[in-house]
């Protein structure tokens, strides 16, 4: 009972850093209607981008942080315009095919930096608290925080500005929006580094909650993220969190029970279980929506 | 020397390229779980030929078939593989949905052969793939006499099958089914094909030996081929 309370904790703590990154897929798939497959490369970004500035900041977490959802910012926009708006109009496939190149040019860059070895953080993880029937370090503690936090602010963001606004009206009809006076460019270049400084600090969460991280960090993490994303509805942001919640979880028991190695095993049959049962997700009823595809 | 192994590699990849346009440019689905089955090809290819394992490493079955024979069964499984995946992604998912699925899919096999390793030896991987043209065929790199003893593979993906496939990709992109009736190259009826649909795709025996003694080059211009059979039209 007691192992299975730890897990359930540290499947909530993974839950958290997965809703982050989750919520980061899914507003760029909201505004673009791509499936943005160097997402996972933001994270790795963040991670990396934070590991080079522990030095000139003396390991303050608070200014890595900030590092990472910076440097995952300028990626997100870099992608957007780089990528994502030349290639407007193409088939989904054509900019899915786009962006997995990226992906693999920016992990082999890395490598060429960073070298493929493993790298550590300095940081502490701090002392295990009990936090009533869960085990969790002052990281974690952090992370679950900081997690809830971004929840919040991207509710208040997309629901109490306009900024907000526009970014629903685009994820509906982007032409439409774009003729009721939305600079919708404009609108997602700013979804887009928003998408990214969420990804990059979630990467940056992540490598530290890991311990040890290299160039795969993100990528290793794109198929997690991915399910957890279908689990909420793909393009919806709310959801994703309770999408994040429940990726998190039955992973880490399954993963508990039998070897941390099959994880992403577990992860894709779930995948697959949701994408034949519940493709737009497990808060929508199979038949109220048809598959965006 | 150096170009012959060019060559060769360019020739395994036309072969790749091959079995990707019938799932990519005919049916029109973008599978990501393809390079799984190559993976998994060579992996059952070397168990059924190289023997049992000595100790520290551990592999399944470690028979010794004839390799011929071992491509064929190798075939059979990954067939079997891929018509798993294709019976989950193909339910009712296209485009970003298939692709995901698949790519979900590959790397769940990936962890496996990875990490379990009663299977395949795990992260060490298995070396010492039998090269069945060098004693069978006396291919060597010296020389391509082999080719006088082999007739190239004329039939090739486009010329039947592939027309349905294409009809299949025509339908769900509903752009009209006009690519779907094109005459048959060359004027061969589909009869007397010698493979199924799906083995042509994938590396067997007689494409292998006929890359292999081919002249060079040669193995990427049929790949073209095969895919403007339809496209020009």
């Amino acid at each position: 009972m007691t192992t299975f309370l730890v897990t359930i904790g540290i499947g909530l703590s993974t839950a958290a850093i997965l809703s982050l990154s989750a919520v980061a897929f899914t507003l760029e798939y909201a505004v673009s209607r791509i499936a943005n497959f160097a997402h996972g490369e933001f994270l790795t970004i963040g991670a990396y981008a934070a590991y080079s500035g522990q030095a000139i900041f003396h390991q303050n977490v608070a200014a890595a942080a900030v590092i990472a959802a910076a440097a995952g910012a300028a990626a997100g926009l870099a992608l957007n315009f780089g990528l994502i708006e030349q290639f407007r109009g193409r088939t989904a496939i054509t900019v899915f095919i786009a962006t997995l190149g990226v992906a693999i040019i920016v992990e082999n860059v890395l490598t060429i930096i960073y070298g493929a070895a493993n790298v550590t953080y300095g940081f502490s993880q701090g002392k295990l608290h009990h936090v009533g029937p869960f085990l969790w370090t002052t990281s974690d503690i952090e992370v679950i925080i900081s997690a809830l936090a971004v929840a919040g602010l991207i509710y208040l963001l997309l629901q109490r500005t306009r900024f907000g606004k526009a970014v629903r009206a685009i994820s509906q009809d982007r032409a439409l929006a774009q003729v009721s006076g939305i600079p919708a460019r404009r609108i997602i270049m700013a979804t887009w580094a928003l998408a990214g400084a969420v990804a990059g600090f979630a990467g940056f969460v992540l490598a530290d909650t890991i311990g040890t991280f290299g160039p795969t960090l993100g990528f290793s993490f794109l198929l997690l993220t991915i399910t957890a994303t279908v689990a909420g509805g793909i393009g919806r942001p709310y959801a994703t969190f309770g999408g994040a919640l429940i990726v998190g979880l039955v992973i880490q028991i399954a993963g508990t029970y039998t070897s941390s190695a099959y994880e992403l095993v577990f992860a894709f049959l779930l995948l697959v279980l949701l994408m034949l049962f519940r493709p737009n997700g497990v808060f929508v009823r199979p038949s109220a929506v048809t598959v965006r595809a | 020397m150096y170009w012959v192994s060019v060559v060769t590699e360019a020739g395994i990849f036309a072969i790749l390229a091959l079995g990707l346009d019938v799932i990519w440019g005919w049916a029109g689905d973008f599978d990501l779980a393809f390079y799984g089955y190559l993976a998994l090809g060579s992996y059952l290819t070397f168990v059924l030929t190289i023997g049992k394992p000595t100790p520290p490493v551990e592999y399944i079955l470690g028979y010794h078939l004839p390799v011929v024979l071992a491509i064929a069964l190798a075939m059979v499984a990954v067939v079997g593989l891929a018509a798993v995946i294709g019976a989950i992604a193909l339910r009712n998912l296209r485009e970003i949905y298939f692709a995901v699925t698949t790519l979900g899919a590959v790397s769940a096999l990936y962890l496996l052969v990875e990490n379990y390793t009663p299977l395949f030896d795990g992260y060490n991987g298995v070396y010492g793939l039998i090269n069945p043209g060098q004693t069978a065929l006396n291919l060597t790199y010296n020389g391509y006499r082999i080719q006088q003893h082999l007739r190239p593979v004329r039939r090739l993906p486009g010329q039947c099958g592939g027309h349905r496939a294409a009809g299949v990709r025509d339908v769900s992109e509903r752009a009209g089914g006009s690519h779907a009736v094109a005459s048959q190259p060359n004027g061969k009826g589909c009869d007397g094909g010698p493979t199924g649909r799906s083995a042509r795709a994938r590396p067997g025996p007689g494409a292998r030996r006929a890359v292999r003694g081919d002249a060079p080059g040669r193995p990427g211009r049929r790949g073209d081929q095969g895919g403007e059979a339809w496209r020009g039209r």
